[in-house]
């Protein structure tokens, strides 16, 4: 059980994939948060279980003596119950206060109209964006500003599937009959890789999604091409 | 620790008919559960070699070693064959054997009805795996079939495995009916529902918990069988019907986690106090739990849903419900521990495993948290982090509550003792193989790799994805150790007594195995542990004198 | 066999409980049918 001690160590390495916008930023505080709690939970009560197993081991030549018979604690329960219970409380609070921040664009962000098929995404751009009706020129390849709050309107025309770009926020399913809503802004530029999330048939696992963030200025650029196109 | 059985010579009427038609005609619970035995772990066993060839194709990127097509249909089948082939059943295979013992009754409320369960499960067994040769291949779109896409699938399999299902619906249900008739009317004097067993508790919050979902289930894949089949629309997006049909499943498959999981935790309770020698901490704090984790359980369906597009109040409610499900989670957990502390311990086989399973299911309980939040769910769901979360919640189950309930009643079950050096040996390669396999799926899902993938082209998923594979096979070893532990000792073990281990319920009063009536007559029964209270009269007697 | 009073006692729960899971699937069929339809 010692050896799975290791989750701290491991835990230093398994936070978010480079979190590159404020809905991920929030989510790896949340994160962070939970972790916290989970780590001292798991060290205080698996260091409790690892202790009881061995200190109070039979070893060989102990007397055969019954120890006391003890049934139980109300108030040990009863502190038990209400502790955790105050642990949960104060987590939900702390990720209640942060989920504006992932799920809510700002008013003023750039739309993106999303269709997911089998087997891959396409984009069109909506208001605000300086292109709106057209398509990437690229059309899988998602082309957006840096620095620039992108609202997604996700929708699929045949199965379910899941847009995720796990640097950039959360992902959100696509479901035929609706449109979802989705938010991110991207604070530095680079080329950021995701994939569909939702199983949806044989070519799930190549159903890439790639967001090519550039600076303001190559973004005036391409939406005056896409333009003229 | 041992004590002589309590039942009068055999005669020969008490002796078991021998042959296997008397096994195909039987409606004696004891036989029965033994034929559950051999049918689930059978289907573990498959189940598992799925697994080994899912690990086998995901051992490296880019790899080839089965097509998409066909990896879709072992994912498929390997849940499907886990949850309901496996361990769903097994727990009724133990709460067939052991309930109307732990009771005091002679057998079930139906017998003839309990027979028909089994026949059900391995017929609805037979029809869904009938799908791997004909009508086109197993199904392929996941234990959860989600439409549309379930709905297009091609070929009969989803048929089959929805036909498969409905007849191991049917078996679930009637075996939930048939236990809790025995439990509420089967009871020998003095069996209050306070003093009964934490396994029979646990098998009829197990059976109330089918009889409310199951029904749900099987309208709901009633009603894919006939958009795939009879031009209804029940699931067409325009209505959203993808949604209606992920509320209805998870309706079900929520609680089912529970329906899994508590008898496995009652398997817990059972073992740590005989082995700590010591009563069982907070009994009623215990079965107030299992009440409060099976009532929770129904409310908190959506968690699987965060990312289909619910309103914000909905997924509140949804995570305040799932946190809520820790509290009396976490009060099992620090009563086992509690049930320990100062108590004198004994590392025999069952209780390794019991231990095991307290640490390794708190991981799984712990990595919940995350998903609850569901700000964060929003990032791991549908990635390997939940692969990992519940193999640590549901894989702990069968691999150590039901592995250690194996250990534990094999001697009751069989008359032989398994040999206690090689269970030790198989299950520290379990604990190492178990870990090695799931550990390393967190920090693939928090690095962004998804579920249900049949291949994956990101280099940096390697050396975990190598971990892991490796580990499954380790892990299969040890199950195999153990498999054939249990099978050798059939032949070579040693004789078992009445109660190897010194335990503290009625089961362990009768001989190994108990004849087919069960009890010659019964102890008087004052506690939760009529053993306990009739050793200590004895020894009291013993000091004292006649 | 067992004594009559429990025989019936136990076919009693058994058909109340079969019919409380007769009537929960009709139940998901009519909510799927409303939502289909209504």
């Amino acid at each position: 059980m010692l050896a799975f001690g290791a989750a701290p160590a491991a835990a230093d390495t398994a936070t978010f994939q480079h979190p590159a916008g404020p809905a991920s930023h929030a989510m790896d505080d949340i994160y962070r948060a939970v972790l916290g709690v989970t780590m001292t939970i798991f060290v205080l009560v698996g260091g409790w279980l690892l202790y009881s197993a061995l200190r109070f081991r039979v070893k060989r030549g102990d007397p055969d003596i019954e120890p006391p018979q003890v049934h139980g604690s109300t108030r040990l329960e009863l502190g038990w119950t209400l502790a955790p219970v105050l642990v949960l409380v104060a987590l939900s609070a702390y990720t209640l206060a942060n989920v504006g921040t992932v799920k809510d664009a700002p008013g003023n962000a750039m739309v993106v109209n999303v269709k997911a098929q089998q087997f891959s995404f396409t984009y069109l751009y909506g208001a605000n964006s300086g292109a709106s009706g057209k398509a990437p020129s690229t059309p899988s390849r998602l082309v957006v500003p840096v620095h620039t709050p992108v609202k997604l309107y996700v929708r699929s025309i045949d199965v379910n599937h899941d847009w995720w770009v796990p640097a950039l926020g959360p992902k959100i399913d696509a479901i035929p009959g609706q449109t979802n809503t989705d938010w991110f802004e991207a604070d530095e530029t680079g080329t950021f890789t995701g994939q569909c999330a939702e199983f949806c048939g044989l070519g799930h696992a190549t159903m890439t999604i790639t967001v090519k963030v550039v600076s303001k200025a190559d973004w005036n650029a391409y939406t005056a091409k896409l333009q003229r196109t | 620790m041992a004590t002589e059985a309590h039942t009068a010579p055999h005669a020969a009427s008490a002796r078991p008919a021998t042959g296997a038609w008397s096994w195909v005609t039987t409606v004696d619970h004891k036989r029965i559960g033994i034929m559950y035995l051999y049918t689930t772990f059978f289907f573990f066993a498959v189940g598992g070699l799925m697994a080994l060839a899912i690990r086998l194709q995901l051992e490296h990127a880019n790899n080839q070693v089965v097509s998409a097509e066909s990896y879709d249909r072992l994912f498929t089948m390997h849940g499907t064959t886990m949850i309901f082939l496996f361990v769903v059943p097994v727990m009724a295979a133990f709460g067939n054997y052991l309930v109307p013992l732990q009771i005091g009754a002679r057998d079930m409320a139906f017998p003839r009805l309990n027979a028909a369960s089994f026949w059900l499960l391995l017929f609805g067994g037979m029809v869904m795996y009938s799908s791997f040769l004909w009508g086109g291949g197993a199904a392929d779109a996941g234990w959860t079939a989600y439409p549309p896409l379930s709905v297009l699938s091609p070929g009969h399999g989803l048929d089959l495995w929805i036909v498969g299902l409905h007849i191991l619906g049917i078996s679930s249900l009637i075996g939930a009916i048939n236990f809790i008739c025995t439990i509420h009317n089967m009871r020998a004097p003095g069996m209050r529902l306070t003093r009964m067993p934490l396994f029979t508790w646990a098998i009829d919050v197990y059976s109330i918990m089918i009889v409310i979902a199951g029904p749900v289930l099987a309208g709901a894949l009633t009603m894919l069988l006939m958009d795939r089949n009879y031009g209804t629309s029940f699931y067409q997006p325009a209505t959203h019907g993808p949604i209606l049909y992920q509320h209805l499943f998870w309706f079900y498959s929520h609680p089912v986690v529970y329906v899994m999981a508590l008898p496995g935790f009652g398997m817990i309770s059972e073992i740590v106090p005989v082995f700590s020698r010591k009563p069982l901490f907070g009994y009623k704090a215990l079965v107030y739990s299992i009440v409060a984790i099976a009532f929770l359980g129904f409310l908190v369906w959506g968690h699987h849903m965060f990312a289909v597009g619910f309103s914000t109040p909905l997924q509140i409610w949804f995570m305040i419900a799932s946190m809520a499900i820790g509290v009396p989670t976490g009060v099992k957990i620090f009563n086992w521990i509690g049930t320990m502390w100062m108590g004198r311990i004994r590392f025999e086989p069952p209780m390794l495993y019991a231990v095991a399973f307290i640490g390794l299911f708190m991981i799984g309980g712990l990595s919940g948290i995350f998903l609850a939040a569901f700000p964060i769910d929003l990032y791991v769901t549908d990635s390997y982090f939940v692969v990992a979360h519940f193999h640590y919640v549901l894989g702990t189950v069968p691999v150590f509550a039901v592995l250690g309930g194996l250990h534990y009643w094999y001697p009751k079950m069989s008359g032989r003792m398994l040999d206690r050096a090689l269970a030790v040996r198989a299950f520290w390669i379990i604990f190492i193989g178990f870990n090695m396999t799931f550990f390393p799926m967190h920090d693939l899902g928090l690095s962004g790799m998804p579920r249900r993938v049949s291949t994956y082209t990101n280099n940096a998923w390697d050396t975990a994805n190598l971990i892991s594979t490796i580990g499954a096979f380790v892990l299969g070893t040890g199950v195999l150790m153990v498999l054939w532990n249990c099978i050798h000792s059939l032949r070579v073990g040693r004789i078992a007594p009445a109660d190897p281990w010194g335990a503290n319920s009625l089961e362990w009063y009768t001989s190994s195995p108990p004849p087919p009536h069960n009890f010659d007559e019964l102890p008087p029964i004052r506690s939760e542990r009529p053993l306990y209270d009739l050793r200590r009269e004895a020894a009291a007697t013993a000091v004292t004198g006649d | 066999m067992l004594d009559k009073p429990t025989a019936n006692r136990n076919l009693a729960l058994a058909l109340k409980l079969g019919i409380f899971a007769a009537l929960l699937f009709a139940a998901t069929l009519l909510v799927g049918v409303l939502v289909r339809y209504g």
